[in-house]
């Protein structure tokens, strides 16, 4: 497998010289140009020459053949072949067309801009979505192996996919059905060698990860399996960054000794710059070796991702049945049978953000017809002053083919200058994007104006061109065949109809798409407004671990986090200081099964919930609604019978009308025998503010102890002021114990909305610009319809016709693209909306309030739009129209 | 193999190009390894001009109807990704014109050689 990405030579099976291709899209051009007979020859040469500048530098070789393509090979294929081929026919034509097109567009600079300006907009907003898009649905993945890359997992659906455990992957990776098989688990050891302690972000992986990936340390050397077990001394790679960062990028690093979390670990080596596992996600630190054994991480304990290489030719589907095949008669008597859910790197990566991101794409999609839909009609209103000029050339012999082919000529001079113009703002609005949080949580890995976003662009352009240009062309040609032999100013009839089936189609789309916002908008304030089941306010939160090698006991770990909350108590402005073992929107959680004395379920449906560990503040603190019972107290510790609060939703799911209070459950983590139901608490939101409230369980930590925290501290004021206060507690408790994640919970839950709040931002400024021009649209009828109709309202006047008569009828010409336009938007919206289905709130997707309310106020916008110009009529005075006339 | 040479009369009165002559010299130099590549590389080497391929192409199509040069289909090889090369010779034509071409420089520039060497 030929990997170019990889530039350290080190692979003794590539060749000395690196190969360096011509620029492709330049090749092709040269096979395009050069005539047949000479292609080879020329081709050759060219070849020849490239090699030769590119052995000493392959960027001066890649502008050298570019220049020689454009210019010498271009000339060449001109003057030997174009005559005797074409006989010049066409290109001669075509040239002048252009010559032609530029000198129009050059006479009429405004409307040039205007025309342009509103192009490069929509094409440059198009394709910069594009290219998010196309970089995280389908670039490839940064990894040499990225075609064959799978991830595995326990489960039939994504839904319920459920990580792997230590004992499965080692089953996994010897049952063969893969060519290879990794598996790797988060990890976040405190580094302390000097200086400011730090929480870093590590992985820990198996030997065969590299060989998975295709991808090899830069110095040093990868893990084996020998480094895998328990008992093995410790080794670690580090990332570039870190290693630049921490050890100033020197090359004794290798070999040193640093430690984690309190436990040494020899340096072997350092990662290619850029390395990671998930697009955008931080680079891992360190990397470590799986160090597991079967007593640390037993199969109850589903902690791992897997990721695997496909065998040349095998299909996810065929490595599917054969895995599940595989784990079916390795545990034949497992009800359910074992489920396994394999899907490519790929999809497990951005299956979360495809459906985001093809909403966006669609709605800018829409905006950039409906800004083609409004230049048709700019156009239309154009050319009915070119009138006598295409009267002209008709009159002198241009057949109407020969005359729509130059009016569209002229469009797509004028898309060419508004994509180019747009694919500047494209690249702005790229760079722009790549810095944006959700773009690379989306996992873009590499966004840019490449190949694809270029070809695009290009697309776009000439499509938008043909699209607002050949319906006009048509119309006017075909006007005027008429025109040329009569009165000029009569024939607009058709053309009015024209206009007004444009701005009824931009209207329908801007109904789509401000329903489509509406319904977004709608999900947001639902979210914002929705019961989170915790008071976020005036609380900071932040985590905590400690190390076994310095707090070994149950007792000394629960003795530092019970100093820890007296000691953050005593901070003036803090009301109550708090831990939980998972934080609320803290990103990781603890699930697994329980057991109720006396009751059998069937098998696969126990009772199964969220495990916390928390201490007897944590409601009061979170603000976490008591329903029923007590919470814990001081005085339910080891001594004392076992005790445990449960949510709502648990109590509802498995004892009859919630009554859970005196029941008791087992606790099949590390707790024996059973706890008492001592209360009911309101449910949390804990993974996301959309997601349904999971059942869930809570133990007293004085009961069961935890060697890491996440610490919520309820502030009088703003919690914020209280970091550094928090801080220096935290360094006198333990100097080598670093705080992580140090934020107010109102931070988190922005955090939590803010992919929501980027998409109905873009969502909202796309469907206002939509409607925006759409309104220019009506507008711009009704107010050409008075002008042209100037002559008919006078006589009218003068016939006796009241004012607001002929108000009513310069409005009734804009109203009916109106009323067509709302009804055809509506009826649109209905199966599109199912669409953005996935990312609503609280809402249907066929909401009746968000659809009576976007129509309403669009007809009512409209309404004013069509009266503003028909009110003009009032200033008509019927003698001065009748004499002018 | 030689082309295209059955049809072309040489005018036995051909007068020369400036660049045609510098093509024709450079073919004269490499002899059989004469092809496109080689003959740009030999005048920008020799000149210090920097050519376009096209005007090498251009040059060799416009000599050979002249019935100046005739070309050859060589092997492919390596580095020209497997392409074959086009390789030109040059004809006793051609040689006569060329020769023309100098006798005529000679005897003009005859007397005057101190304007070119001094400075």
């Amino acid at each position: 497998m030929a990997s170019n990405t990889s530039s350290r030579g080190a692979d003794p099976m590539a060749p000395k010289r690196p190969i360096v291709r011509p620029p492709p899209l330049a090749a092709w051009l040269a096979v395009r140009r050069i005539a047949p007979e000479d292609r080879e020859f020329a081709l050759g040469d060219l070849d020849e020459d490239f090699q030769a500048i590119a052995s000493r530098s392959p960027a001066a070789a890649r502008r050298w053949y570019w220049r020689e393509v454009l210019r010498g090979v271009l000339t060449h294929r001109r003057r030997q072949v174009i005559p005797n081929r074409t006989g010049g026919g066409l290109m001669t034509g075509l040239t002048q067309d252009i010559r032609f097109a530029l000198r129009w567009l050059r006479r009429a600079p405004a409307f040039t801009l205007a025309a342009a300006g509103t192009l490069a907009l929509g094409i440059g907003a198009t394709t910069a979505l594009f290219s998010v898009v196309y970089a995280v649905l389908f670039a490839r993945l940064p990894f040499p192996n990225a075609a064959r890359l799978v991830a595995a997992s326990n489960g039939e659906s994504r839904a319920t996919s459920t990580p792997i455990s230590y004992p499965q992957f080692l089953e996994w990776r010897d049952a063969g059905v893969f060519d290879t098989t990794a598996a790797y688990f988060s990890w976040k050891p405190a580094f302390t060698g000097g200086g400011e302690p730090e929480v870093l972000s590590g992985l820990r992986v198996s030997a065969s990860l590299f060989d998975v990936l295709g991808i090899q340390p830069d110095r040093g050397h990868a893990f084996d399996e020998r480094d895998e077990p328990r008992a093995a001394a410790g080794v670690v790679l580090l990332s570039d960054g870190f290693w630049h960062r921490r050890f100033g990028g020197s090359g004794d690093a290798i070999g040193r000794t640093i430690r984690l979390s309190d436990v040494p670990f020899t340096v072997v080596g350092v990662m290619p710059p850029g390395f990671r596992l998930q697009p955008g996600g931080r680079a891992p630190d360190v990397i470590a070796p799986l160090r597991l054994n079967e007593t640390v991480a037993p199969s109850s304990l589903h902690f791992m991702d897997a990721i695997a290489l496909l065998r040349p030719g095998q299909t996810i589907a065929q490595a599917r049945d054969a895995l599940q095949t595989w784990e079916r008669a390795r545990y034949p008597s497992m009800t359910p049978a074992p489920t396994v859910f394999i899907e490519s790197a790929r999809t497990s990566i951005t299956s979360d953000s495809a459906p985001v991101l093809w909403t966006l794409f669609g709605a800018v999609g829409v905006l950039l017809m409906i800004m083609c839909a409004n230049l048709a009609h700019l156009l239309l209103a154009r050319s009915t002053a070119r009138r006598p000029e295409i009267a002209v050339r008709i009159a002198i012999g241009a057949g109407r083919g020969r005359i729509v082919r130059q009016l569209v000529t002229e469009s797509l001079v004028l898309a060419a200058i508004g994509g180019a113009l747009g694919l500047l703002l494209a690249s702005a609005g790229i760079s722009l994007l790549a810095s944006s949080a959700i773009v690379r949580q989306a996992g873009a890995f590499a966004l840019h104006v490449n190949l694809p976003v270029l070809a695009f662009a290009t697309v776009a352009s000439i499509a938008a061109g043909l699209l607002f240009g050949m319906a006009p062309a048509l119309s006017a040609a075909r006007a005027s065949t008429r025109s040329a032999m009569g009165d000029a100013t009569r024939v607009a009839g058709g053309r009015q109809r024209f206009r007004g089936i444009m701005v009824a189609a931009e209207l329908a789309m801007t109904m789509v798409l401000l329903i489509g916002a509406g319904l977004l908008v709608r999900s947001f304030t639902n979210l914002l407004l929705a019961d989170k089941g915790f008071d976020e306010t005036h609380v900071l939160s932040f985590d905590v671990s400690l190390p076994d090698a310095k707090y070994p006991t149950p007792v000394v770990q629960t003795q530092f986090l019970q100093q820890t909350l007296e000691r953050l108590a005593q901070i003036p402005g803090v009301t109550s200081s708090a831990l939980i073992s998972e934080r609320p929107l803290g990103g990781s959680s603890t699930n697994g099964g329980l057991t109720i004395p006396g009751r059998t379920f069937p098998p696969g449906e126990g009772p199964h919930g969220e495990k916390r560990i928390a201490s007897p503040e944590y409601f009061d603190t979170l603000g976490i609604r008591l329903i029923a019972g007590r919470t814990f107290t001081v005085h339910d510790t080891t001594a004392s019978p076992g005790v445990m609060v449960v949510s709502e939703s648990f109590a509802r799911r498995y004892f009859t009308d919630g009554k859970a209070v005196g029941e008791r459950v087992g606790f099949d983590w590390d707790m024996d025998g059973t706890q008492e139901i001592v209360g009911v608490v309101a449910d949390v939101k804990h993974n996301g503010l959309d997601d349904a409230p999971l059942p869930m369980v809570y133990v007293s930590y004085l009961q069961r102890p935890i060697s890491y925290a996440g610490i919520v501290i309820k502030a009088a004021g703003d919690p914020a002021t209280l970091a550094s206060a928090v801080r220096d507690v935290m360094r006198s408790l333990d100097p080598d114990r670093p705080i992580e994640h140090l934020e107010t919970m109102s931070a988190s839950v922005a955090g939590a909305m803010a992919t929501r709040q980027f998409v109905v931002v873009v969502a909202m400024f796309f469907s206002l610009l939509a409607a925006l021009l759409a309104l220019t649209g009506v507008y711009g009828v009704v107010s050409y319809d008075v002008r042209q109709r100037t002559r008919e309202f006078g006589i009218r006047l003068a016939l006796g016709a009241r004012p607001g008569d002929l108000v009513r009828l310069a409005v009734g010409q804009g109203i009916w693209p109106v009323v067509i336009g709302l009804a055809a938007g509506v009826t649109a919206a209905v199966p599109l909306s199912r669409l953005v289905r996935a990312t609503l709130f609280g809402v249907t997707a066929t909401d009746v309030p968000t659809y009576v309310a976007v129509a309403a106020g669009l007809a009512a916008i409209a309404g004013v739009a069509c009266y503003v110009p028909a009110r003009k009529v009032l200033g008509l005075d019927a003698a001065n129209v009748m004499r002018t006339e | 193999m030689i082309n295209n040479v059955k049809d072309i009369k040489p005018d036995p009165n051909a007068v020369l190009g400036e660049f045609e002559q510098l093509v024709l010299l450079a073919l004269l130099r490499l002899g059989p390894d004469a092809y496109g590549a080689t003959i740009r590389r030999e005048i920008e080497h020799r000149t210090g001009r920097t050519l376009a391929m096209s005007a090498v192409y251009v040059t060799l199509e416009r000599l050979e109807g002249k019935g100046l040069i005739a070309s050859r289909v060589g092997e492919p090889t390596a580095e020209r990704g497997g392409r074959r090369r086009k390789h030109v010779a040059l004809l006793p034509a051609g040689r006569r014109a060329l020769t023309r071409a100098y006798r005529t420089f000679r005897v003009m520039v005859d007397g005057l050689e101190h304007e070119f060497t001094r400075r």
